[in-house]
């Protein structure tokens, strides 16, 4: 690694921050400015104040305390929060942010990241960024969590891989069209004859082969004569992508 | 075993900082390695801090403690060479370093931050070129003033002054010191980290504040004036001049140029280079003509992203999910990669541009499984 992080990194667990106090309010600035710290993490945001999932009232003399350390520290904040509780009905089509619990923390953030475990064995998620205020919206990327011991690892790696889906439906549809298109490498198909093959909506591989091929994952040409002018799909010769898959293998090390 | 630091009462944390070895933990006592005999007999209660050597036969409170490390230890090993090594590194006269309560051990320079009775509160560390750091003192204090001079000795009738930094306030008395004029220096940790309850001990007091010409050190002045303004008897602070030279520059940056003390002093003012009372900062709550934004912003560019592609360099970022999607690990990941200013999730894509110092602060998970977590993921790297 180019620096030591330890020589850089401050940890404080369970050591009694309450950031509705105004004294743990000028303690968090002052230790902030004597530790010359420039990134502070609080994870989770409630653990420190109990106005999170409250009115926006309630939530603005944080607020205003956040902006205040910022403003005399230059800090820089991520923070963690949790969303409401998932429907257990019907597809949740609200944006990402939207889900997020107490709606008035969602007004004063500038990038929010939301993340959702994907079906198997757990050690995967789905990192979804959206809606950013001063830049563009990165794309998202599955996250693959990989130990030695998944009780107690002494030895982790969380690595990423973008996608073209932004919500897990929309992935297992991604990584099963990739896996056709991927195993049948060479081969171009028209999206109906995806659609035979793969037992899926048209609608639905249109959609997934849009996706794919924004994220350079496929690639399209326009056939010709007896093809009746399809587009036709391939997957594309990128070297190093992750290999599709809806439910990730056991953890394993390398 | 060794007792984990996460671990160990905030009452014993200095003992634990300034070398007692703590390896078992019995009823309300901690038992470890004495720091002055290296026996394993040096016992501390958990809850208050009393302290027993068995084989040394002295025992007390924490501030003991502190003031015999103080005495037995650091004050012993600032010598010659410590104070010619720190004179030269930071171009100060040696008088600066003379007669100082300074002392020194395996972390650097021991700098005794000392309550206004005189007892020792907290020992804070400084190796050269680094910044000082602290434990928790006794009762939490790990921010603290730290008077160059016998604090007993300083009257009502000496000027005080309050400087930025440690090195700063050396500066600032080895100039006094070389002009033979009386007064006691003093480092304030930060320029706006001035604890309230310090006040009193300047209450009739001359006291000068001599705060660095940047941003941080006028609004430093501001902090000062709200909690000095009434309580010292004379204030005045240190408003710099215009010269282009000298912006961004502190104290000891003017003295070791070699530029005149009284024309230092001739910048003294009554009045601080901003306020921060509630009047005042209302003052501050006004429109800015257009251009006059600008230029003020003229050198000012959009930072970079602090990890590319995925956490942007300004603005507050918050990643939110249902509970168990590996929020903490994400967080983890993210400090891991800040601080090492290498990639985040091993993609080149998600680089660091510069490695920063971050804070993790957690009240809800146990610090074991911060620590482990942290731990593997640092291997994890480490293997690649």
């Amino acid at each position: 690694m180019s620096e030591d992080p330890r020589a850089r990194l401050m940890v404080s667990v369970r050591q009694g921050w309450d950031l509705d106090s105004r004294v743990h309010q000028d303690r968090l600035i002052q230790m902030v400015q004597a530790q010359q710290i420039e990134v502070l993490i609080l994870d989770p945001i409630r653990s420190v104040t109990a106005t999170t999932d409250q009115a926006f009232s309630e939530l603005r003399p944080f607020v205003q305390f956040l902006r205040r350390l910022v403003r005399e520290t230059g800090v820089q904040l991520l923070l963690t929060h949790h969303d409401t509780k998932q429907r257990t009905t019907g597809t949740d089509k609200r944006r990402h942010p939207q889900r997020m619990s107490g709606g008035g923390l969602f007004s004063i953030v500038d990038a929010p990241i939301h993340l959702e475990k994907l079906p198997g064995d757990g050690s995967a998620s789905l990192l979804v960024p959206s809606d950013y205020k001063f830049s563009t919206t990165p794309p998202p990327v599955r996250l693959h969590l990989t130990t030695d011991d998944p009780k107690v690892a002494t030895w982790a790696r969380l690595r990423a891989a973008v996608v073209a889906a932004g919500s897990v439906l929309n992935l297992e549809q991604d990584d099963k069209v990739l896996a056709y298109l991927r195993e049948h490498r060479g081969q171009e198909f028209s999206g109906r004859q995806l659609k035979e093959e793969l037992n899926m909506g048209q609608a639905t591989v249109g959609a997934s082969l849009n996706r794919l091929f924004a994220a350079n994952l496929v690639e399209q040409r326009r056939g010709s004569g007896a093809e009746h002018n399809a587009l036709l799909w391939r997957a594309a010769n990128t070297v190093g992508l992750p290999a599709p898959s809806a439910t990730s293998s056991r953890s394993r090390r390398r | 075993m060794k007792q984990n630091d996460d671990e160990l009462e905030d009452v014993l944390q200095p003992m634990a900082w300034h070398g007692v070895d703590f390896t078992s933990t019995s009823g309300n006592q901690r038992y470890g390695t004495c720091p002055w005999c290296g026996k394993p007999k040096f016992y501390a209660n958990r809850k208050t801090g009393l302290w027993d050597c068995k084989v040394c036969g002295v025992n007390g409170n924490v501030s003991q403690f502190l003031e015999r490390m103080f005495d037995e230890v650091y004050r012993p090993g600032y010598t010659d060479a410590s104070r010619r090594a720190f004179a030269e590194h930071y171009k100060l006269p040696l008088e600066a370093l003379q007669d100082v309560d300074l002392g020194y051990g395996d972390r650097g320079y021991v700098f005794p931050i000392r309550d206004p009775k005189d007892r020792i509160v907290n020992l804070r560390t400084k190796a050269l070129g680094k910044n000082t750091l602290g434990t928790k003192g006794i009762g939490g204090a790990d921010l603290g003033l730290w008077c160059a001079d016998d604090v007993k000795a300083t009257e009502l009738s000496v000027h005080h002054f309050l400087c930025e930094g440690e090195t700063d306030a050396l500066a600032v008395r080895g100039k006094l010191r070389r002009l033979k004029k009386p007064g006691a220096v003093w480092s304030v940790p930060g320029a706006t980290s001035f604890d309230e309850a310090w006040a009193e001990r300047f209450r009739g007091c001359a006291v000068h504040v001599l705060f660095d010409n940047d941003e941080g050190g006028v609004r430093g002045d501001g902090y000062l004036h709200r909690r000095l303004h009434g309580v010292a008897k004379e204030l005045t602070f240190l408003s710099w001049s215009d010269d282009e030279e000298m912006q961004g520059w502190d104290v000891r940056d003017y003295l070791t140029r070699g530029k005149a003390w009284s024309r230092l002093v001739s910048w003294f003012s009554s009045e601080p280079r901003s306020h921060s009372d509630d009047t005042d900062e209302l003052a501050d709550l006004r429109p800015e003509p257009f251009d006059a934004f600008v230029d003020r912003l003229a050198d000012t560019t959009r930072p970079p992203d602090l990890i590319t592609d995925l956490v942007p360099g300004q603005g507050i970022t918050l990643v939110h999910s249902q509970p168990r999607t590996h929020k903490t690990w994400v967080m983890l990941e993210f400090a891991v990669a800040i601080t090492s200013g290498t990639d985040a999730f091993g993609s080149p894509k998600h680089t660091v541009p510069t490695a920063k110092r971050v804070w993790y602060l957690t009240e809800e998970d146990p610090p074991t499984e911060i620590r482990d977590r942290l731990t593997a993921l640092l291997a994890g790297r480490n293997d690649e």
